[in-house]
């Protein structure tokens, strides 16, 4: 069953499926307007951000270990976490992120296509039902993207994302964001499976460009908020 | 004849008196954007201005001038949002309650603005000093969510029953008095003097949340910012980072955190700045001593 979603983010967006797509995930039919994976939501304990993200996401994998459990085989200090602690936690305690790897929103080339697979990977991944980890704040705060909602445009027949839905182990479960400022939140790292977001850069270059989300506009900049 | 003489000197000094009054209510920051950024702001406000139902930008008050005006944004793009029936395991905990209040015209609103000091402040499409708190009450005095509009009148985000909720956002940063309430609760904790309250949101590990917003204030000419319920001095004399390159990514970070003392913090000052903030005493505050001299 082909079961592409299609949705798009921010302006410069991504999107994945198009035309004639069945739209899968459990949503009402025939006109789905939100979907979330069913992570487990679990608060932090002081300075744990990561652990407990790699504990929501080892949950949804069927996984049950503690944050202290976690915080104890990456080396969690005061100061919270390193990428490579993260990385080395999610690949440990997850199986749908055991080739996890942390993905960067810059560097060399132009910037509105690297935004451009950046956002895609985490749509990407959402629809193949793998969690995704942001890492926010400026990087010094974790959660887990779980979903989102999103309306069908008939200008370019592509289903686009509203917003989105994280787990903020700090603040709660299923904080939305408005899609145009998620791309500012979280705009600088994320966590993400290789193997569930292999088609992100597909997905991008397919229907990048064609879409905008509420509160986005003037197509074309890369940074929409 | 007296009185005419004296009544120009009345107007100066009321005027000056309302002067003052207003300067001590103007929201302030340490940090300015970039100017570079400022035809592309213009341009995305033009754009908002005259975007049409329909489109992304399209908000019905765009730059909403009062409370009034930024509740319909909030309440149009609230019922934009929700305007298919969900499967409620798709929605943000709360949200049928929300809606349904929302729907029977059952709450009353509350307005509050929030200074923004996050990196989301001098975007590159669009400058977003400021963000409005929009918090909706029951006639019992509950409040049943709080949402946070953009300048522009834009939706960014929101949280259902944010006082009641667990977790561990502290007690101060749930209730949210206002800002000369919180000011005066303060002062009165601590001693102090402090002025020109207001609440602000920014990241690093003095993290005022976009909902849960923290209150900065001034003393003695010094500027600080209230952490679950310490007091930390922010200055522009402090340690002058750069996002990307000294701070706000997991390397940089991880070189950085380390080498702060126990009563430092990272904060962000809006852009691309960011700085140390430190622990300050209630001596300190009172006497006006800085931690940056």
């Amino acid at each position: 069953m082909v079961r592409f979603l299609l949705a798009i983010l921010f302006l410069t967006g991504m999107v994945l499926e198009p035309k004639s797509c069945n739209i899968g995930f459990g949503s009402p039919t025939p006109a789905p307007s939100g979907f979330s994976l069913s992570v487990p939501f679990f608060y932090q304990s002081p300075q744990y951000c990561g652990p407990a993200s790699i504990e929501m996401w080892a949950a949804y994998d069927g996984r049950t270990v503690s944050q202290q459990a976690i915080a104890s085989y990456i080396g969690c200090t005061v100061n919270g976490s390193t990428q490579a602690q993260i990385l080395k936690g999610v690949q440990y305690f997850t199986t749908s992120g055991h080739d996890a790897a942390l993905l960067y929103n810059g560097g060399e080339g132009d910037p509105s296509t690297i935004a451009g697979d950046y956002y895609s990977a985490e749509i990407t991944s959402i629809n193949a039902l793998v969690p995704v980890m942001p890492l926010v704040n400026g990087a010094t705060h974790a959660g887990i993207l779980i979903g989102g909602q999103w309306h069908y445009d008939t200008d370019v027949s592509l289903y686009v994302w509203d917003s989105v839905l994280f787990d903020d182990p700090a603040v709660g479960p299923a904080r939305p964001f408005a899609a145009a400022d998620w791309t500012g939140y979280d705009d600088v790292e994320h966590i993400v499976s290789l193997f569930a977001t292999a088609q992100s850069a597909y997905n991008y270059y397919e229907y990048g460009g064609r879409v905008g989300v509420r509160g986005s506009g003037l197509g074309g900049h890369f940074l929409p908020y | 004849m007296r009185l005419r003489s004296v009544a120009p000197s009345l107007m100066l000094v009321a005027v000056a008196l309302a002067f003052s009054e207003r300067l001590g209510a103007t929201p302030w920051n340490l940090m300015s954007c970039d100017s570079s950024g400022e035809a592309r702001w213009h341009s995305f406000e033009q754009a908002v201005r005259m975007a049409k139902p329909g489109s992304t930008l399209y908000v019905p008050k765009p730059y909403p001038a009062g409370d009034q005006e930024v509740i319909a944004d909030y309440l149009d793009q609230w019922a934009s949002l929700h305007r298919k029936a969900q499967n409620p395991r798709n929605l943000p905990p709360h949200e049928e309650e929300v809606s349904k209040a929302i729907r029977g015209g059952q709450l009353s609103y509350h307005v509050m603005r929030v200074e923004n000091w996050t990196g989301m402040r001098c975007g590159w499409q669009h400058k977003r000093d400021f963000y409005y708190l929009v918090r909706a009450f029951e006639s019992g005095g509950t409040e049943i969510t709080r949402a946070l509009i953009a300048d522009s009148g834009h939706l960014v985000t929101w949280m259902n029953l944010p006082a009641s909720v667990p977790g561990p956002v502290e007690p101060s940063a749930r209730l949210l008095a206002a800002a000369p309430t919180a000011i005066d609760q303060i002062n009165q904790d601590f001693g102090i003097q402090g002025t020109d309250p207001e609440y602000v949101t920014t990241y690093g590990t003095i993290d005022c949340d976009f909902v849960f917003p923290c209150l900065a204030f001034h003393e003695h000419g010094l500027s600080y910012v209230v952490y679950r319920h310490e007091v930390f001095e922010v200055s522009v004399r402090g340690p002058k980072l750069v996002q990307g390159r000294d701070v706000g990514t997991l390397a940089t970070n991880a070189k950085l955190l380390p080498t702060l003392a126990g009563d430092e913090r990272l904060i962000s000052l809006g852009g691309f700045a960011w700085t140390v903030a430190r622990k300050a005493s209630p001596a300190q505050i009172r006497h006006g001593y800085s931690n940056f001299r």
